[in-house]
């Protein structure tokens, strides 16, 4: 039974992890929510890629399990609920293991939030690195190929960086041709601009500067793993971006 | 650039990603504005100040501004923080560091890189002086974490 309660402990803790969660509140979690099941000793480490807890029952008894994890993403809301499941579980409101549900349905509104918020994002941040509004409007068109290419995971299951390359260098060739063409009606489009638009969006500047946070904070080994991985990422959508342009203004020089 | 303009577009830019990262909508406004008091932030210490300073205080004040509205209302940090942050994250330079050492310019490379590294380094230290206070805090006042700490 207590093997039970430990693999669920990850079950949640690895459900945090790949929607977001800080390392941290990870190890915070699964201990606590251990301690309502009356175990003596926890000892819980977490890196980005990997959950262990070593645990000890009333009886003496040590239990230890570990698990992987290969991909997180950024879904703030199932975080929030997780993060209020294991409260009330904390507080006798739930049970750890009649009332957890693992996976969740993804409902249609969610599906047109993403597509919303990402044209508000790489738009107005194309105009607030200064592009003009045209730029912002074309930016928006390449917003919805990112998101469409990132939500199926298309490419990506494979090799991450080169999924993401792949990605960047559609985005990139679609952006050039529409610049291509705008500035053949005088918009006067800056592809710069449009394509920083565009990097805010893919690139993971976010994880960049939250993995030296972690570091700072004393959590060594997540804040690098997360910071390599994020510039060889960063790298990788802007070769894809950059290439692509080079190609083109090769040809039209 | 005009800074009203700017402060608006930091507002629909924290926003939208508050609906990319999918945060419940009743936070969206709280998120979007702390988006833009702290893009505000920024711009009123660079009157003043070097662009290090400038990030810095902006970073604080963002990470206050989220770690206070998530005790009042009861959601974690990360969710009313990441978003936020957004405005400030150096998506620019990051992007003409690639260009250039895509393109063999080292010199122009070497400037933007460390210009990246400042603000990063900046915001990082901002965000994490105000969390390590908050959790001296909640440590002091939450006795069960000291018992498991034990």
């Amino acid at each position: 039974m207590n093997e039970i309660y430990i693999g669920k402990a990850l079950d949640i803790g690895e459900q945090m992890l790949r929607t977001g969660g800080e390392v941290s509140r990870v190890e915070d979690t699964i201990a606590r929510l251990l301690f309502r099941y009356d175990f003596k000793k926890v000892n819980v480490f977490t890196i980005t890629s990997q959950i262990q807890i070593t645990a000890e029952d009333n009886n003496g008894k040590v239990y230890s399990q570990f698990r992987r994890i290969d991909r997180w993403g950024t879904d703030l809301e199932r975080l929030e609920e997780l993060n209020q499941f294991s409260r009330d579980v904390c507080d006798g409101k739930a049970d750890l293991i009649e009332d957890f549900v693992l996976e969740k349905k993804e409902t249609q509104a969610r599906k047109y939030k993403t597509y919303i918020g990402a044209i508000l994002a790489a738009g107005g941040f194309t105009m607030f690195f200064g592009g003009s509004i045209a730029d912002a409007l074309i930016t928006a068109v390449l917003a919805v190929i990112i998101t469409f290419f990132k939500r199926f995971n298309l490419l990506i299951n494979e090799n991450v960086l080169l999924g993401d390359f792949i990605i960047s260098v559609m985005t990139g060739f679609v952006g050039n041709i529409l610049v291509l063409l705008g500035n053949r009606l005088h918009l006067g489009l800056n592809l710069d601009k449009i394509l920083i638009g565009c990097i805010m969006l893919s690139i993971p500047g976010i994880a960049i500067t939250h993995s030296v946070r972690d570091m700072l904070l004393g959590e060594t080994i997540t804040g690098l793993l997360r910071f390599t991985e994020s510039l060889f990422t960063a790298a990788s959508i802007a070769s894809g971006f950059i290439l692509i342009s080079f190609v083109f203004g090769g040809l039209s020089v | 650039m005009n800074p009203f303009i700017q402060l608006i577009l930091a507002f629909i830019g924290s926003l939208g990603f508050s609906m990319v990262f999918n945060v419940k909508k009743k936070y969206w406004l709280i998120i979007a504005i702390n988006g833009m008091l702290s893009w505000g932030v920024y711009l009123l210490f660079r009157i003043v100040a070097n662009d290090f300073i400038s990030y810095f205080f902006s970073a604080a004040f963002c990470s206050l501004f989220a770690h206070i509205s998530s005790k009042i209302l009861k959601a974690p940090t990360t969710c009313l923080l990441i978003s936020a942050t957004v405005p400030m994250i150096p998506g620019g330079s990051l992007y003409y560091t690639m260009t250039y050492i895509i393109s063999g310019n080292m010199v122009e490379f070497k400037k933007y890189a460390l210009l990246t590294a400042e603000v990063i380094f900046a915001m990082s230290i901002g965000f994490a002086i105000v969390s390590l206070v908050f959790k001296l805090i909640n440590n002091y006042s939450d006795k069960k974490v000291q018992s498991i700490k034990s």
